[in-house]
Parts: C-alpha cells; structure tokens; sequence
C-alpha cells in the first residue's frame, strides 16, 4: 500500500488509528501496529510478505544468539545470509545478465524485487551489527522485534531507522497530544509534496526525457531534467516527512531523513542533506569500518560510493551514478581551498548543477538514451537551444515551476517559524497560541482536500523510491 | 489547550473516518458523466488474483473510481489544472502534452451509427465489461491519460458509439497485446492545443519508417503484377498550423513522405498529397477539435490520387454539399482533463459533406467472408444529434470490412486504411464499380478474424490496391505490423 492512496487515507490509517487509541496497554497497541503493517506490507506484496517476517526472524534469532555468545562467525553469518537475501532478490538478474555478456549462458532468473527490501534489510542488518558492538541490547520479544523491522510508517522507503533510534519506544511510549498534532501536520505536508508537487513535476519530465531526445531542444532537456530533480525531492522527502509524521502519531521518534538538499554549497554538503539515514548507514558500517580518513580514504570513498549507487537499483547507470558523486567528493576534498574562493552564489549554482547531473545519469538505465541526453544537454544535438515546444512547455509548467522552486527554499519553513514566532511572542496565554493551532490546522486541511482532489484524477502513485 | 487538540485531532480522525464509512456504505455509481466512461466494476475475489496482486490493483481502481463525491472532485480537479497546465495570457490558450499513441491506434465504430439511424434510438445503457487494461486506464489522471489507448477515449466519449457498438466494445476489451511495443522507450509524438486548434505533432523514427515502406512493397509484391498498388500518404493539421519548430527537423512530415516514399520500389504509385493540400492551406481541409482532415482536405488528395491513377477527378462544384454543425471531435477528448480543450469546445467546427455522384450500394462486414453484411451509407446526411462524432458520417467510421458497389462503370479497388481514409472512400465512388475498405488493424491479432489479403485480393478480382495513411501510422511498429500480417509477413517472428 502506498501513503498517497485513498485506500491508505480513507480506510487504512483511520481504522488503524482507531484501533490503536482504543486498546489499553502497550503490548496491545503493538499487537495494533504490527497487524496493520504485515497487512500494509502484504497489500502490495501478498507473498513477500513472508519474506519480511523470515528475514525479522533470522536477524531476530542471530541477535539472541549474539547476546549469549559474542562470536564473530555468527555475526558474519548473520550479515551474509542478510546480503545474500538482497543479493538474490534484487541482483541475481542483474548479475547473471553481466556473466552472460561475458560469454556464459545462465538462463537469467526472474525475480520481482520486493517492495523496500533494501530499505528493511539495511535496518534488520543495523540491528545486528549494533548488537555485536554492544550498542543495542538484544531484543528477546520476536514481536517486538517484528514491530521494529515491519512498522508500517518507514517499512517501505525509509527513513532507515536504526534500532538505537526506537529501543525505548518498542516497551514505552507516551500519548502525546502536540506530538500527535505535529505528526497530523507533518504528515499532510508530505503527502501535499508527493501528490502536489512531485506527480506533477514528474509527468512533465517523463513527458520530455521518454520523448524523442534528439528532437528536443537544449533547454527542453534542461527542463525535464530539473522537473526530475524537483520530482525526486518532493517524492522522496514528502515520503519521509509522512513516515516521520506518522511515527509521532502513534509515539515514535525517526531522525530527520532530509535537510533542504538543494540549498547545498557543495556536493558534500548535499549528502550530509539528502538521505542522511543512508548516508550515516554506510558511515557508520562501511566507511568508518573500513578505515575511514584515516587510511586509504579514497579507496573506502569509492568503496562506499560504488555501494551506494547500486543499492538504488540493478543497473550499471546507478553504479556510474555513485562513482560519479565519487569523483566529485574526491575533488572537493583535493580541492579544498580553492573552491572555498569561488563566490557563494556560484559554489549553490555549480552544485545545483551538478546534482542536477547526477539525476540525468540516475534517470536513464539505458545508456544509449543516456548519452543522447547528454549530447542534447550539452547543445552537441538536439533541437537547437530553444524552440517553440519548449517556450509551451515552459508556459504551462511556469507556476509549477516557481512553486516547486520555491519549495526547495527555507522560505516555507521560515514563514511558518515567523507565523510561530508571532503567535506565541503575545503575552496573552494561550490565545495566540490558539490562533496558530487553528491556523495551522486549517492549512493542514487544505492540503489534505487538495492532495485528495489530486489523488481523484490521478493513478500515477508509485513512489520512486519502491525501485530501491 | 488540551481541550482544542483533542476537538481537533478528533475531527480530523472523524472527517477521515465519515469518508471511509460512506466508501464503503454507499451506492456504487457506474457511470462517469464528468469522463464519459464506465467506472470500475468490483472485481471478484479469487485466491490466485490475491497472490498474484491483480485483486488487490484492481480493488484499487474501483475503490477510487467510486469514492464518494467522485464527481465533485473531478470537477475540482479540473479547476486545479488551470494552475498545472497555465494556458498563458489573453488567448494564447497553449498546451503541450506528450502522446504514446497518436489517435489513431484503434478503430471507432460505425456499426452505432448505423443503428442510431435505423432503430432510432442511441444512447441505450451501456454493457461493456471491464477489463484490466482499461480499469488501469481508467484512473489515470488527470482525469484523461496520455497513456491511456486512445480508441477507448473516443469510444466512450460518445454515448452512442460506445452502447452500440461491438467494435467498440471489442476495441476496448481488448489486451494491450499488439500496442506498438517496440518504440515504447520514446513517445510517438506531442498534442499540442494553440487558440482554438490541438494537432497531433508525429516525430520521425526513420527506421520505423523504413519498414512501411518495406510493408507497403510487400503488399505489393502480393498483389503480383497485375495489380497496381497506389500509395498515399497524407500530412496531418499539425503540418501547415503548428509553430514551425514542430513541423521541421524530425517533426517535419514533408520530409517523413518523400524519405517513405524513396523507401517504396518504383512501380508502386505514390500520390503527391502534400502539394494539393499545402496550396489549399488557408482553405478549411483540416479539424481544429478532431485529429482528422475534413472532406475538402480529403478532396484535395482525391485530386491528386487521379492525377497519379488516371483519372479524371469530378470538379467539386459537381457533388451536392451537405453540413454538421457543432461537432467537437477527437482532439477535444484527447485533451478534455486539461482546461484548455474548453477553448476547443466553446469553437466547435463544422462538418461538411459531399454526396457521391454516382448511385452507390454498401455493406459493412465483421471479417472477410462477406456474410452477414448490414447495409451503411457512404455518407450519411442524418447523423443523429447524440452521435457527438460527426467523422462517423464518412462510410459510418471504421469497420472490419465495407463494400460499396457502385453504378460507376470502372475497376475494382482494396482500400487498406485507418480512419483517415474515410473522408477519401466517398470519391472514390465515381471511379470504381466496387470497391471494399479493409482496416488493417481488426485482423490477424488478439481474436479478431484472420485475413489472407493475397488470396482475397485473387477472389475479388481487384485491379488497384490503395493504402492511405496519415504519419502517426508510418512511425507506428504496430501498424506495420497488422500490414504485413496481411501478406503473412510478420518481421516480429
């Protein structure tokens, strides 16, 4: 199921909301949650859903293990049998399609990859490795741990929240009301930047990058393309802001997944902004494991990029794509001094650029198209640098353009901390603060009217990041 | 404090709720007015669709097709575009989109027109099934998908054609099997709405285009020697009126019918549309609101068809004249979810019309046996007015198989075309003692009858072969491929 269906809206998350308040204890709530997540997850994926169950039981079973007998054996059979399930599920085509160019004749597996395994796998296998080091303790209830791994709020496109994020809340959690309310908003604001923003812009760039590139002119391009990059964002944080939202609601806390990303002054700064719970997953297990800064940096950079590229998805585009952000890092820490001359404005504009790249690369699994794209991109075909179609084009998606643009600002964030700041600096109790829960409540119905007016007229639902 | 958060939160968990309860409760519609469609049935439960997922998506479609106050948000909805599809100042009314298909990847029926006229009746209740592709189609947004096969939008946006209709019916029921699968990757074109005109902008895939021409020298080589194959490639509207970036380069549909053309063996006969119609370019021979030419646009290629074929065309002044007003045709469906196509629609054009000069008998068959054939008109001068697509006046719009006999004395002809070529039949009349239209695309595929054009052909004696397309069919794989199934050439096995 997916947060932005009227199914999830209208049926799911109130009789799940429901049946959480209702029941007393927090052991019956949990019996709540993880109902309404194994169905969650078994309305999209109705046989893997016994995966997930599997692969909570294995991780579950090695942490107990681990707690009684601190042996490293276990613990890397724990983490191949973890990788091994990805590997299998989402890499076995990809793997066996590359053996294949290479001269053998392996019939290629048919595998459907299922829904956010990359996501459930990294947390199963963040529990694991945070028992080995003592972190964490060992989750004995299977339940619990069941709820850790399936909760439905981040279950299929993160944020990856590790086990230390949530131990306390698997046995206590308070029944906040402002926490709630904040969840109620957070959640309608995401789900506005999926449905609102990120559908929309996302049929414009498909509308021009799955057209005849080299009939497009230069600018066209450059539009689709960062109508891709406004899509992506808005798709993937709106999705974090509701699964964050959500996990207030019923009394969990996940870390903040983005941190307007395309304000960045540096591509470094850009993935300490974009998917920080992936990023801080492979510095915490990988870069840092391997030696960090401290020995063969550059070696681990590329190590940790080339992972990152393919755990988006089977396909050698995703591979160039890590390596890519690899070769940029690289350069900036080389570089150091020297970019911190060029002008701010500039150094936000280089790297907007640059990103704006990276999703070129990141969007065409085909290379052919891919380089198309870039020739066209760079003026080298394609229709000229502008022509008519590109003159509608812009026309019509102008004030798409601008709010999507606006969007990407602190400029929201900050009219709502201005609206706070005056409410609450009266010294009249309370009533100010009245003033803004009602305002901010009847935002929150707006958007919700809106999305839903949206969701109506449209089936194009499909997270991006379901792919990963 | 506590007392507002919790009025609030409840409301808002009962607002949720009252929607969710009133899904469920309340008395399914079943018919779109807002889209002009049939909404999704609620699909049965079987195990095996469970596990499979195809249960679970297509509850999905029919929980969303029959939410509560559906329509209400649809209009809403429609009010939202005018901010995702600003149409610019004053009366620029622009709008770009992309379209997979092109309009003309299915048929439309004539078979309702047909009964319109002589049962008297026309909008009865519709009893089309539902299937999955069009149950998927049918959420799409925003109200209308470009992704969405087109035949099954103009279908149902006439009452008429789609309760009437088997072809139709068929056309929708049908698995999106044959759908030019190999050009997926990129989109076949653009519709494009400037004021009061959309167009359908094709873009050129040379190698596609190759192998028309390699379809079109098949057929006849088929045919053998004594068979003269005329070929006849029209330009669509989007070649004289649209800016000209979109009508030059790989957009450039001149081009796209001379490279065809130098594609095809030299003792094919190709007309020379393109001159007629671009000196006739400020003569009204193309639709604003329809993705067709109009009987004069289609007259001016029957000129040169003679010229080319050795006949002599029947001045115009000679054919009595006829005229539809307010017809607002496919191009308005094809973009009725965005708020420009309501400039189409407040422009609607008008269809003129001229009577074959010559006394003329036709039939409509379902395939190529010849039996059972229901009597049509070659044009029809009393179209009713529920049959919102006039187009369907020219030999009743797209049947499997339509024979007219004539009182011309003159050879026999195949007419291989898709709807295009319906405007072009009626002239035709005055040179051929019969003639029989055969529209590629309802044989050799997903359960529609089988055609061996090659011995058919021998049966009936045929003297010419005339292939007419517009150029969305010569960039389309699979209506190449319904041409070369034909003759027995499939190039996809």
């Amino acid at each position: 199921m997916v947060f932005s269906s009227l199914i999830f809206l209208y049926l799911f998350l109130p009789a799940c909301a429901v049946l959480y308040f209702a029941v007393h204890g927090i052991r019956a709530k949990n019996a709540v949650l993880i109902l309404f997540s194994l169905v969650f997850y078994a309305w999209g994926e109705p046989v893997y859903v016994l995966l997930l169950i599997a692969m909570s039981g294995v991780n579950w079973l090695f942490g107990m293990l681990l707690g009684k007998r601190h042996q490293k054996w276990l613990l890397v059979l724990a983490v191949v049998l973890d990788l091994g399930c990805l590997a299998v599920f989402k890499y076995a085509g990809f793997l066996v399609e590359n053996l294949n160019a290479l001269g053998l004749a392996i019939p290629v597996p048919k595998i459907s990859l299922p829904i956010g395994i990359s996501f459930y796998t990294f947390q199963a296998l963040s529990y694991t490795i945070d028992v080995w080091r003592g972190k964490v303790g060992v989750q004995r209830s299977f339940w619990r741990f069941l709820l850790y791994v399936s909760l439905f709020p981040q279950l299929i496109a993160g944020p990856i929240v590790r086990y230390s994020d949530v131990e306390p809340q698997m046995e206590h959690r308070e029944i906040d009301l402002e926490e709630i309310f904040y969840g109620v908003t957070r959640f309608c604001m995401g789900l506005a930047k999926k449905v609102l923003l990120a559908d929309y812009a996302g049929k414009v760039a498909s509308q021009i990058l799955d057209g005849t590139l080299t009939a497009s002119a230069t600018l066209a391009v450059w539009l689709g393309v960062l109508m891709y990059t406004f899509e992506i964002y808005f798709d993937f944080s709106g999705y974090s802001d509701m699964a964050i939202g959500l996990g207030r609601v019923f009394g969990f806390r996940y870390p903040e997944n983005f941190r307007l990303p395309y304000i960045a002054r540096s591509i470094t700064d850009f993935w300490r902004r974009w998917h920080i719970s992936l990023s801080s997953f492979f510095r915490d297990y990988v870069y840092i494991p391997l030696g960090g800064n401290r020995k063969h940096v550059y070696l681990n950079l590329a190590i940790v990029w080339t992972l990152t590229g393919l755990w988006h998805g089977a396909s050698w585009n995703f591979v160039l794509w890590g390596f890519y952000f690899f070769v940029i890092l690289a350069f900036e820490r080389v570089f150091k001094k020297q970019i911190a001359k060029i002008p701010r404005p500039l150094q936000h504009v280089l790297t907007l650029l640059l990103i704006m790249l990276g999703w070129d690369l990141f969007y065409f699994t085909d290379f052919t198209r891919l380089a198309e794209s870039l020739r066209v991109l760079f003026g080298a075909a394609g229709a000229g640098f502008v022509n008519e179609q590109t003159k509608i084009l812009l026309v019509n998606n102008l004030p798409l353009l601008l709010l999507c643009a606006v969007g990407c600002t602190p400029i929201p964030q900050a009219i709502g901390n201005t609206f706070g700041a005056m409410c609450a600096g009266r010294t009249h109790e309370g009533k100010k603060q009245r003033v803004y829960v009602l305002v901010t409540y009847a935002y929150d119905l707006l958007l919700l009217a809106l999305s839903t007016i949206a969701l109506i007229g449209s089936s194009y639902n499909a997270f991006l990041y379901f792919r990963f | 404090m506590k007392k507002l958060y919790i009025a609030l939160l409840c409301s808002f968990l009962l607002l949720l709720l009252g929607f969710g309860a009133v899904s469920l409760l309340d008395t399914d519609a079943t018919v779109s007015k807002v889209e002009n469609r049939d909404l999704a049935a609620k699909p049965e439960f079987t195990v095996s669709s469970l596990l499979s997922g195809t249960y679970i998506s297509k509850f999905e479609s029919y929980y969303t097709d029959t939410f509560p106050l559906r329509e209400q948000l649809l209009k809403a909805n429609r009010a939202m575009n005018h901010f995702y599809y600003y149409a610019g100042t004053g009366d620029d009314n622009l709008l770009i989109i992309g379209s997979t298909s092109g309009a003309e990847n299915g048929g439309e029926s004539l078979s309702a027109v047909q009964k319109a006229e002589q049962a008297g009746t026309s909008a009865a209740s519709s009893g089309g099934t539902k299937t999955a592709a069009e149950s998927s189609a049918a959420a799409s947004s925003p109200i209308f998908s470009a992704d969405k096969p087109a035949a099954s939008s103009a279908a149902s946006s006439d009452a008429a054609s789609s309760a009437a209709s088997s072809s139709a019916a068929e056309t929708a029921a049908e698995p999106p099997l044959d759908n030019p699968d190999e050009s997926s990757a990129t989109q076949a074109g653009n519709v494009i709405v400037v004021g009061t005109r959309a167009m359908e902008i094709p873009t050129a895939d040379d190698k596609i285009i190759a192998r028309y021409a390699q379809a079109v020298n098949n057929l006849a080589a088929a045919m053998g020697s004594g068979v003269r194959t005329i070929s006849l490639i029209t330009p669509n509207g989007g070649e004289f009126y649209s800016p000209e970036s979109m009508h030059t380069g790989l957009h450039s549909q001149k081009d796209m019918i001379s490279r065809c053309y130098a594609d095809m063996d030299a003792d094919i006969l190709k007309v020379d549309a393109y001159t007629a119609l671009r000196e006739h370019v400020n003569d009204y021979i193309y639709f604003r609101t329809d993705h067709h030419w109009t009987a004069l646009g289609a007259y001016y290629a029957y000129t040169m068809f003679c010229k080319t074929a050795g006949f002599e065309a029947v001045p115009l002044e000679k054919f009595q004249k006829g005229t539809y007003e307010n017809f607002v045709g496919s191009m308005y469906t094809f973009t009725s979810g965005y708020p420009q196509s309501e400039t189409l629609k407040e422009n609607p054009d008008t269809l003129d019309y001229y009577l074959p000069v010559v006394e003329t008998h036709a039939k409509y068959y379902a395939d190529a046996t010849l039996t059972n054939g229901v009597p049509i008109s070659v044009v029809y001068t009393k179209l009713d007015d529920s049959v919102s697509n006039k187009y369907l006046c020219f030999i009743g719009g797209d049947n499997p198989v339509c024979v007219i006999d004539t009182a011309a004395k003159g050879p026999v002809c195949i007419v291989l075309k898709e709807s295009y070529g319906n405007a072009f039949v009626p002239f035709l009349t005055s040179h051929y003692s019969k003639i029989i239209v055969i529209d590629p695309r309802e044989f050799n595929r997903d359960g529609k009858p089988s055609l061996d054009l090659k011995t058919f052909a021998k049966e009936q004696g045929i003297n010419d072969l005339i292939v007419i397309n517009y150029p969305y069919m010569i960039n389309s794989t699979g209506y190449i491929r319904w041409l070369n199934r034909l003759v027995g050439m499939d190039e996809t096995e």
